[in-house]
């Protein structure tokens, strides 16, 4: 794919603070899906969305505060009062985010703007990561050392520009054995443009962490993010990833276990409107020994939609006790739905228990014929294992809570909507003869 | 008569499963259908309550309505019900809110008010009680995790709470220990109305001393080839199946046309 017309659209004519970058990007371009890790990338869908117009763009930064009272409405950082940070392309908004104050009692040094790290080339480098550094406003650190409380934070992206990235870089440094749990959510005020987020979580030892992604992204929109993990010794992580909508939608994460008896759990719950398409690529390297490392990933897919999943666990030499499991979970809902599954294993080392699996299925005939014998229609009756297939899934996403909750709101209402669509409206009972 | 099946024939991936089979239930009436395995006692309830993969011919009312031209759910809204001989697990659909959604759509249906939450809850104790259920099974998923006896009593559990006019039991006793059937016959026997019919498929004779029906029909070869009194059903129980098939029936290969006339 040429990717220089983009890229020229795409990257600001402002100075360039990382030369290492820009000569990266010059000479490797985007991703192609010759690569392993970009095999069902939707590259062709980010990139014509990247090359689009919209018009109504201009007056994004006027629509943003109606935006954010929206999210006021539903969102737990708002209802429950717990704090939150606030940016919109990647740059803090102090008026909207908890007070200064806030932020401090509740134990987070906030640091706007740090100079990112140099851009590295090793096997994980790729044109989206070194697309953010060249065009964030900054990285938006967050440190957190007190392990005597929990800690929550909430962070909101919104993106509003056009033309550009939505560049967000977030850091979060986590003391040994502080407790923290965050969510972060991504949302897009105007429709057409590039959110290419990058996330990274550094867990101290005996830390305990658990985070929580949604993203939404609305027709004409693409999303591109990576979550980056470290787990020190014996730090515990709970990731669960929530993508809504019929926007192409690409997650990367890669975990590092760099010390003994780390445990990272990773879900994902990928639901795009019809003719979308999300794709999550996981990398996990197991560094050191007696680590334990989970893979989740469940995708609910709409006719013409796709749901599509990459799964490396590396197992270094020299490490033992390694525990790894990787599971991909895909629901058809209509002939032309498609899920595609490439589980990776790489294991250098003999004192490991690693399993995988995948299953691709649709809804259970002997489920619906229960449910019609009892005079529940066949919508309905869809609806409700439909729903009952999302909510085991959910339960496992995130802690009970108001962030799960809002979690089972988001999911319900894509679900709904997914159901109203003609794309998607079930065949019409059909009678024995 | 309520139940009215004429020269009903079902054939499943091209083979003969039912071949013209007649049969007459009407209002207030226990029948029981007994036949040896493979028979096509479970086709014939699962062809009665709409299930796909059947080629039905013949014809089948139920209160003078086509149910063969029906959905399932519309046939479970003009009053049937099918308690199933392997209870569907649905992990993730509450019992409640799966019982109280049943309810209410068929009471959407039929033009009547929706009942809440509340009073559905109390009728839902009420009839587990009567079943000995634990209440506790409201709160778990549909037959998810649930023993067989659970499983089976939580179908008659929604017999109660339907009410429908015929209900279809396939199979009752299978998966059931004693004491268990003891309390699904008792429900069955206090539902028992001059206004509700019951269909009750099996092979195991003995479960009809503890549901005395009005009738008792041998099906084989895909056709009742013989009805009686109550008394067939222990007949059968000391003499076995053989002697109430036709001539040169052979008992594992149901499939063969018979020609045998019903007496």
């Amino acid at each position: 794919m040429s990717t220089a017309d983009v890229l020229d659209r795409l990257l600001p004519d402002t100075p360039v603070r990382d030369e290492p970058a820009r000569r990266w990007l010059a000479a490797h371009g985007w991703p192609s899906n010759h690569e392993e890790a970009w095999r069902y990338a939707p590259l062709d869908a980010i990139a014509g969305v990247s090359r689009a117009r919209d018009d109504d763009a201009d007056g994004a930064a006027d629509l943003l505060p109606f935006e954010l009272e929206r999210l006021a409405a539903t969102h737990p950082a708002w209802a429950s009062g717990a704090v939150r940070l606030v940016l919109v392309d990647g740059r803090p908004i102090i008026d909207w985010s908890s007070t200064p104050d806030a932020l401090a009692a509740a134990g987070l040094v906030v640091l706007a703007g740090v100079a990112p790290e140099p851009f590295r080339a090793d096997e994980r480098a790729n044109g989206f990561d070194a697309l953010n550094l060249l065009t964030t406003p900054g990285v938006t650190t967050v440190e957190v050392t007190e392990a005597e409380q929990p800690h929550a934070l909430h962070l909101v992206h919104l993106a509003t520009t056009q033309h550009v990235t939505s560049p967000s870089r977030t850091r979060l440094v986590v003391g040994p054995d502080v407790v923290l749990s965050v969510s972060e959510t991504f949302q897009s005020v105007t429709g057409a443009g590039l959110t290419n987020p990058v996330t990274s979580l550094r867990v101290g030892a005996g830390a305990r962490v658990e985070h929580v992604r949604v993203v939404s992204v609305g027709r004409g929109r693409a999303h591109v993010g990576s979550t980056a993990i470290v787990a020190r010794e014996g730090a515990r992580i709970r990731s669960g990833a929530l993508q809504l909508g019929p926007g192409p939608v690409r997650h990367s994460i890669a975990a590092d276990l760099i010390g003994d008896g780390a445990s990272v759990e990773l879900r994902g719950l990928s639901l795009p409107g019809g003719g979308g398409h999300h794709d999550t690529d996981v990398s996990v390297r197991h560094l050191a020994s007696a680590g334990t490392s989970r893979q989740q990933f469940v995708g609910v897919v709409p006719d013409r939609g796709r749901v599509s999943f990459g799964g490396h666990v590396l197992v270094a030499a020299g490490t033992t006790r390694t525990d790894a499991d990787q599971q991909s979970r895909n629901l058809l809902l209509g002939p032309t739905a498609r899920a595609d599954a490439r589980p990776w294993l790489e294991i250098c080392s003999d004192d490991v228990r690693c399993t995988h699996g995948a299953a691709v299925g649709r809804l259970d005939d002997d489920a619906l014929f229960y449910l019609r014998t009892r005079g529940i229609g066949v919508r309905e009756a869809r609806a409700m294992l439909l729903r009952a297939f999302v909510a085991t899934v959910l339960d496992e996403l995130a802690e009970p809570g108001a962030t799960a909750d809002w979690l089972t709101i988001r999911a319900t209402d894509a679900i709904d909507e997914l159901l109203r669509s003609p794309t998607t409206r079930p065949d019409q009972g059909a009678a024995t003869r | 008569m309520m139940l009215r099946i004429r020269d009903l024939s079902v054939e499943v991936a091209g083979s003969t499963v039912l071949d013209g089979l007649d049969l007459d239930v009407d209002a207030g009436e226990v029948h029981a259908v007994m036949g040896p395995n493979g028979a096509g006692k479970s086709t014939l309830a699962h062809v009665l309550a709409g299930r796909d993969g059947y080629r039905a011919t013949g014809s089948v009312t139920l209160d003078g309505h086509d149910l063969l031209s029906m959905t399932p759910e519309d046939r479970a809204i003009a009053g049937l019900f099918l308690a199933f001989q392997y209870p569907v697990s649905l992990p993730g659909v509450g019992n409640m809110h799966f019982l109280h959604s049943a309810r209410n759509a068929q009471r959407r249906a039929r033009g009547e008010a929706e009942i809440d939450a509340g009073d559905f809850l109390r009728d839902a104790r009420e009839a587990m009680e009567r079943l000995d259920l634990d209440p506790g099974l409201l709160g778990r998923s549909v037959n998810d995790g649930f023993s067989g006896g659970e499983k089976k009593r939580n179908e008659i559990l929604q017999l109660a709470l339907l009410q429908p006019r015929l209900a279809i039991l396939d199979e009752p006793d299978s998966g059931v220990d004693v004491d268990a059937l003891r309390a699904v016959a008792a429900s069955i026997d206090a539902l028992r109305d001059r206004d509700r019919a019951f269909l009750v498929i099996t092979h195991y004779p003995r479960l009809l001393d503890l549901i005395v029906p009005d009738q008792v029909h041998i099906l084989a070869g895909g056709r009742i080839v013989h009805r009686a009194g109550p008394e067939l059903a222990a007949a059968v129980e000391s003499e076995g199946y053989a002697r109430f098939l036709p001539d040169g029936f052979v008992a594992d290969g149901v499939h063969d046309r018979v020609g045998a006339q019903v007496p």
